[in-house]
């Protein structure tokens, strides 16, 4: 089944969910275009990690729906989810500290032969050889990054930076239909944020569809083609980061005091 | 002379079993994170089967006999033995890992042991209560006319061969792709489900491969005693096999060896000998076995990568079995590399 272009690659319907009487998530309802960088923005308590969390399974919502091309994946398992050509990255970097940074990618390839031990047992030939053309592969893609050098070594000596840097490539070796990318520039020095916005804006024109949260407007309105505004849980607004600078609800609600402060860069 | 022989294979012996042992505890706990503290019961269950489906059916009869006994030969009865054990791993670890995590799985593995344990000293129809299995066949002694001490150099050898088996396939399994999904269970079970690993799936596997390591293991206990009974084992036994893991090193398959060897020729069988034959002191015996504790503890502040640390798969590792590949992947770094 092939889905329209226009369709969007994600969308969300009336997302809920609260922690212990607590609204977070109170109707979320946006969608990410096909090809474009979608930016999510909102302030300090939002909803936004709890809606991409929601999306990609970690939490399961009290109500609403979640489509990822054109599949309805609501109430889904993680790893379904993520097989479904779903991959994020987190706020706070997530990475497998005891193994190595190649065996960090390596482990987060689709479809691999060897995850069945009746192949590993039986077809010996097969997974050495789709083992070797991987970690070439993975090779490739940590040379992309810069990490090339980093290759054996464990993934939990890594610096802040490098592991903002390992999450995106661990998330690009398993070439998803849409990435959601927490805060991937939070934490990180201006050199590097530059970098991991041109890394963003070449995954988009190799045709992926980006979601991702982001405080800095500056970068929003330089890499991101549409935002998505959240407040206390709900859509604001959507459209392009220009257009919501005039529209009164999205300024009153987060961009006050920033709009000015950010107006230099 | 032949007494000191006899003593000698018989830890060789304990060190084989407990090599086999060490090496299911260290994928489920080292290598897939979960904090099983019922594995021992593993390894009664495994030793309670394998004398079962080796013993003939004895019937209720003042409060002796076992549920069932299919008389099988030895040799065939721990394999199968182990294959249930593991099944039967599976499905606790599939109804417990449902929704417990961590700290909480580790109290309520600890609990079912526990249960099972007196279940098994109290409930006489199964097998037999505190009386327990007796006289459990040893394998081939009967076909080959040989007396108990020829028997055990023989199932020594017998048990080495399982054991490089074991060690084998553990050793494939951990080389594997799959080997690696358990270890990013291990490192970070949200990151994996994030990376469209089945976690639940992978746990459970885990758990039945190693019931069917602790059920080997336990089944030789069983066959070389010819006994099996609630005195035989406890589960707070799972420390001595956890110290193994430690002191070897977790995720080394050698260091399971180098662990279980340690243990049981410097704390369990050595004193045991020394005690009996030289000092004619239980309390010697019973010290050696509560400076395992100690070595543990000191391990674990000294060396906690153990004997045999575990060995990180290079890159050369992985491209080794395509050299071609090497060079396409990135000249002007592989040069630089070679600076």
């Amino acid at each position: 089944m092939t889905t329209q272009p226009t369709t969007p690659i994600l969308s969300t319907r009336e997302l809920r969910k609260s922690f212990l009487g607590v609204t977070a998530v109170n109707g979320a309802t946006f969608d990410v275009p096909r090809n474009l960088i979608t930016a999510l923005i909102g302030p300090n308590g939002a909803g936004k990690t709890t809606v991409v969390s929601l999306i990609s399974g970690q939490i399961k919502a009290d109500s609403g729906q979640v489509t990822i091309d054109g599949a309805d994946v609501s109430g889904w398992p993680a790893h379904r989810i993520s097989q479904q050509g779903l991959m994020r990255t987190f706020q706070l970097s997530r990475e497998l500290g005891g193994m190595t940074v190649l065996e960090n990618l390596m482990v987060s390839a689709r479809r691999q032969t060897g995850e069945n031990l009746v192949n590993v047992f039986l077809r010996p030939g097969a997974v050495k050889k789709e083992e070797a053309a991987l970690a070439a592969r993975a090779l490739e893609i940590l040379n992309r990054y810069g990490l090339y050098h980093l290759r054996d070594s464990r993934a939990q000596a890594l610096s802040g930076g490098q592991k903002k840097l390992l999450e995106i490539s661990r998330a690009v070796i398993a070439d998803p239909k849409i990435l959601l990318l927490d805060e991937p520039m939070a934490g990180v020095n201006p050199a590097l944020i530059e970098k991991i916005g041109e890394y963003i804006i070449d995954l988009r024109d190799g045709g992926m569809s980006i979601l991702m949260i982001e405080h800095n407007l500056g970068i929003v309105e330089k890499i991101c083609d549409n935002v998505v505004v959240l407040a206390e849980g709900r859509t604001l607004a959507t459209g392009k980061m220009s257009e919501l600078r005039e529209n009164e609800d999205v300024v009153r609600a987060y961009l006050g005091e920033v709009i000015n402060a950010d107006n230099g860069r | 002379m032949s007494a000191f022989f006899l003593f000698f294979m018989t830890m060789v012996f304990y060190v084989i079993v407990f090599w086999i042992a060490s090496l299911g505890l260290d994928l489920v706990w080292s290598r897939t994170g979960i904090p099983l503290f019922a594995y021992y019961l593993y390894v009664a269950v495994g030793a309670y089967l394998t004398g079962l489906f080796s013993l003939p059916h004895v019937p209720l009869q003042n409060g002796v006999g076992n549920l069932f006994g299919f008389n099988l030969p030895g040799l065939l009865a721990l394999p199968l033995a182990a294959v249930v054990t593991g099944l039967f791993a599976m499905f606790v670890g599939a109804v417990f890992m449902r929704r417990l995590r961590t700290d909480y799985l580790a109290v309520v593995m600890v609990a079912v042991a526990l249960v099972i344990w007196d279940f098994s000293q109290n409930d006489i129809t199964l097998v037999s209560g505190n009386t327990g299995l007796t006289n459990i066949p040893l394998p081939l002694a009967g076909v080959l006319h040989i007396n108990i001490n020829q028997w055990t150099y023989l199932y020594t050898g017998v048990a080495f061969v399982w054991a490089l088996a074991l060690w084998w396939i553990m050793k494939t399994v951990s080389n594997s792709p799959t080997g690696r999904v358990f270890r990013a269970i291990r490192d970070d079970s949200v990151v994996a489900a994030t990376i469209g690993k089945n976690v639940y799936r992978y746990q459970i596997l885990s758990m039945g491969i190693g019931g069917f390591y602790a059920a080997i293991a336990g089944g030789f206990l069983a066959q070389l005693a010819t006994s099996w009974n609630p005195s035989s084992w406890a589960p707070f036994e799972v420390f001595n096999v956890f110290t193994m893991v430690i002191v070897g090193g977790v995720g080394s398959n050698l260091g399971m060896l180098v662990g279980a060897a340690l243990l049981q020729v410097l704390f369990i069988q050595g004193p045991t000998y020394v005690a009996s034959n030289y000092l004619h002191s239980p309390t010697f015996e019973t010290l050696a076995a509560a400076a395992i504790g100690v070595l543990m503890w000191l391990s674990l502040w000294f060396r906690p990568q153990g004997a045999v640390p575990e060995r990180l798969k290079s890159t050369a590792w992985y491209l080794g079995r395509e050299p071609a590949l090497q060079e396409t992947i990135n000249p002007d770094l592989t040069v630089e590399e070679r600076a």
